[in-house]
């Protein structure tokens, strides 16, 4: 075989390859998380703090927030295993850009957020009033800046967290967020309506944890009917080519009653 | 069965069946000899009250405790006691401790007499382990004030990475167990920190350690306001732990105000709880004036005024306040009972204001602002509204009763002193306040605001205008006939007494933040 050809054929199999690395490998992941049972109604918190500005929004418990349509809010779901395969993209996309944790209304927004560990996270203060954002993080050394009114620190942390670190503002006692540190782009909160969508992950088994502020770890779901025990709110998964959807994952309001 | 005592036949132990030793002692007792009245005595000290204290007040039974000696201890003691002679003991068999030990244990009677360690934690629990390398997680710098910096020697940090036989390290964590929010019981937890259920069986235990004092791991500097210490189960019980002395009251209420407050506030973050409790008091001797604590001691007022429980008045007598106040000054190694700080001279301050023109009033205005102390603290007669669980303690009093270097250090970083804390950090090392408020470096404004809160008093004085009390100069009047009035003032206008001070004097809550501070 002569030189041209030969690079030729070399080339063919890199790009066979490559097209099989961004087509092929990697899928998405989504389902929804849906609550059995009435709704619960959130209970309304009292501002008694800058009530000129605080006491202008309506605040509520977040502890535990299910839609019109029964979707469960701001569960964390994440892929556990440690040495997973990181898609390029996801992995630029997470360098990139900065999160950002609000406080604003009085009241932090998000109520769950999701940061990569070596990412900056920017807090932020949209209020006319100080707040200070007191995060309690286990593995990283924990942090508890003043904002002042229009202002912001950025935080970095060193490494995943296990579960969600609690973010508190001693000046308003009744604000509260969660803040998930991971060491991979692939974690997600659910929306509103209960449903999720973790992209680019690599093709065939991982393991997610599923994680609830009121319930803890999702001990237990049922899919199509059919209860499953995720002890510790492990859940193996097949992510295939094309995709994955685990559909709608029924929770029984027991679980949120600790 | 009691020696001496009858047995089932009625007849009393034969000394000559029990061990040697025993034998001896008993027959000695039964003969009324000395040998065996102290062996008795030390053994079991009220047996001498059998028969004796039915019509004894408790005060006038004996009150030797009995002392958990075992055998060879005792006989030690007796062989020291039974060769006493006329003539004292040779000094250096007497214990002369250095004044500050006698400090120490002076302050320790008092404490127990009047059962401080019921409330307050005088010393933190002490775990002394022997960990696996590595096991304790991985220890991340943080940036801060180069004078918060944990300080090690290099032969400290070498003898923290040597390995035992077992290829175990060692450590002395000096701090406080986290404790469950509902059951107010030591956690357990996973090697991640994650709280283990009870019926968790795979789990490995660990316990959170909140670390008070700053402690090498691996010879990786572990600080106080970090993250908690995650100990493997193995590495505490391969060691040795000292619970803590003191404090109980405060455990037990723990759960007990986080789930009062949760009915108001369902967001409560249990580690505010603390702050609703009776103090620690490990590490007060460096944080307040002798001068005060003495004065506080004798007639304790609110300081903070989320606390749950007031200290209630003692009736120490001057003497027993002094020996406590002794006490947390010599087991924290600070100053005693006279402490020279060239801060609070007025002279010092003088000079920095010269240098640095308005040094005061820039704090004072940091002070006021709305996003920083008055938020939570109380100064002079403004109250920050809100629950009165996030009020904080009265800044005006702050130069009479702390320490000016723990006054500068806890401003920097207040997690640094009590790691507990709710409150920020108002300052962050590489983010001065706003340059309008006090113009300078994170460090100068820290140290602004020391010396505000250090003159607080006589920054007020400073600040109230006295003439407006004072009004004008009266004309000097006859007890017999009134002078008659200046032309153009009515006989009411001088009679009045002097006018009210300015508003911005006595302001309002509503005008104090901005105006300048209220002040009593």
């Amino acid at each position: 075989m002569n030189v041209p050809l030969r690079h030729l054929c070399l080339s063919a199999v890199a790009l066979c390859l490559m097209s099989a690395a961004n087509g092929e490998e990697w899928g998405t992941l989504k389902g929804r998380f849906v609550y059995s049972g009435d709704a619960p109604v959130a209970a309304e918190l009292k501002a008694d703090k800058d009530v000129e500005v605080c006491g202008k929004h309506k605040l509520f418990n977040e502890e535990l927030v299910v839609g019109a349509d029964k979707g469960v809010a701001n569960i964390v779901i994440f892929v556990r295993d440690k040495n997973v395969k990181v898609h390029p993209d996801a992995a630029a996309a997470a360098t990139s850009a900065k999160v950002v944790l609000d406080n604003k209304d009085c009241r932090f927004e998000p109520h769950v957020t999701f940061v990569q560990a070596g990412q900056d996270l920017v807090v932020k203060n949209s209020d006319p009033v100080g707040h200070n954002s007191n995060i309690a993080t286990l593995k990283n050394s924990p942090s508890n800046n003043l904002i002042p009114a229009g202002g912001e620190a950025t935080v970095t942390f060193k490494a995943a967290e296990a579960i969600p670190a609690q973010v508190t503002c001693n000046i308003h006692p009744w604000m509260k967020a969660w803040l998930v540190v991971r060491d991979n782009p692939y974690a997600a909160v659910t929306g509103a309506d209960g449903s999720f969508e973790i992209a680019h992950l690599p093709v065939g088994e991982v393991e997610l944890q599923m994680w609830h502020e009121k319930a803890g770890y999702i001990g237990s779901i049922t899919v199509g009917g059919k209860a499953e025990e995720t002890k510790k709110g492990r859940k193996k998964v097949k992510v295939a080519a094309g995709g994955t959807d685990l559909g709608e994952m029924v929770l029984n309001a027991s679980l949120f009653s600790k | 069965m009691a020696y001496g005592a009858p047995d089932h036949e009625g007849t009393h132990v034969d000394p000559e069946s029990l061990d040697p030793d025993t034998g001896f002692f008993l027959q000695k007792l039964l003969g009324h000899e000395r040998e065996g009245f102290l062996w008795q005595k030390l053994r079991q000290p009220r047996s001498y009250d059998y028969k004796k204290a039915e019509n004894k007040t408790y005060n006038e039974r004996y009150r030797m405790p009995q002392f958990p000696f075992n055998d060879e201890q005792r006989e030690a003691v007796m062989t020291f006691v039974l060769g006493l002679v006329a003539e004292p003991p040779a000094p250096h068999f007497v214990h002369t401790p250095s004044p500050r030990e006698q400090a120490r244990l002076d302050g320790l009677v008092v404490a127990e007499q009047y059962n401080c360690g019921g409330c307050h934690a005088l010393e933190m629990d002490r775990w002394d382990v022997r960990y696996e390398p590595e096991s304790l997680g991985e220890a991340f710098e943080t940036a801060d004030y180069p004078f918060l910096a944990a300080h090690f020697a290099p032969q400290q940090i070498e003898k923290s990475l040597q390995t035992d036989r077992q290829g175990r390290r060692s450590a002395t964590l000096i701090g406080m167990p986290i404790l469950d929010p509902e059951t107010g019981r030591e956690q357990f937890v996973d090697e991640d920190g994650v709280p283990v259920e009870e019926d968790d069986e795979e789990a490995v235990l660990h316990r959170p350690i909140m670390p008070w004092r700053d402690v090498l791991i691996d010879g990786e500097p572990r600080i106080v306001g970090g993250q908690n210490l995650i100990v493997p189960l193995d590495a505490i019980e391969a060691g040795r732990h000292y619970p803590a002395r003191g404090g109980d009251l405060a455990k037990w209420l723990f759960p007990v105000v986080i789930a009062d407050e949760m009915e108001v506030n369902p967001n409560v973050k249990p580690d505010d709880a603390w702050g609703w409790l009776p103090p620690p008091l490990v590490g007060e001797g460096k944080k307040v004036q002798s001068s005060w604590l003495h004065k506080f001691l004798l007639n304790p007022h609110t300081i903070r005024p989320s606390a749950v429980l007031r200290m209630p008045r003692f009736n120490f007598q001057s003497s027993e306040a002094a020996k406590l106040v002794n006490y947390f000054a010599a087991v924290d190694g600070a100053d005693y009972p006279y402490v020279y700080d060239p801060r609070l001279d007025e002279s010092t301050l003088a000079a920095k204001e010269q240098s640095y023109p308005g040094h005061l009033v820039g704090a004072m205005r940091i002070v006021t602002n709305n996003n920083y102390c008055v938020k939570c603290h109380l100064v002079g007669s403004y109250s920050p509204p809100g629950n009165p669980k996030a009020l904080a303690p009265q800044l005006e009093r702050v130069h009479e009763r702390l320490r000016p270097d723990y006054v500068h250090d806890w401003i920097a970083n207040p997690k640094r002193f009590l790691p507990y804390t709710g409150m920020p950090v108002n300052i962050p090392f590489d983010a001065p306040v706003s340059q309008e408020l006090y113009r300078g470096s994170s460090e100068q404004q820290v140290d602004a605001l020391t010396d505000l809160l250090m003159h607080f008093d006589a920054f007020a004085k400073r600040s109230l205008p006295l003439e407006a009390y004072l009004g004008p100069l009266a004309v000097p009047q006859s007890p017999v006939q009134p002078a008659a009035p200046a032309a153009g003032q009515t006989p009411a206008q001088t009679a009045v007494p002097p006018p009210n001070p300015p508003s911005a004097a006595v302001p309002t809550p509503g005008n104090s933040r901005g105006d300048g501070v209220a002040l009593n």
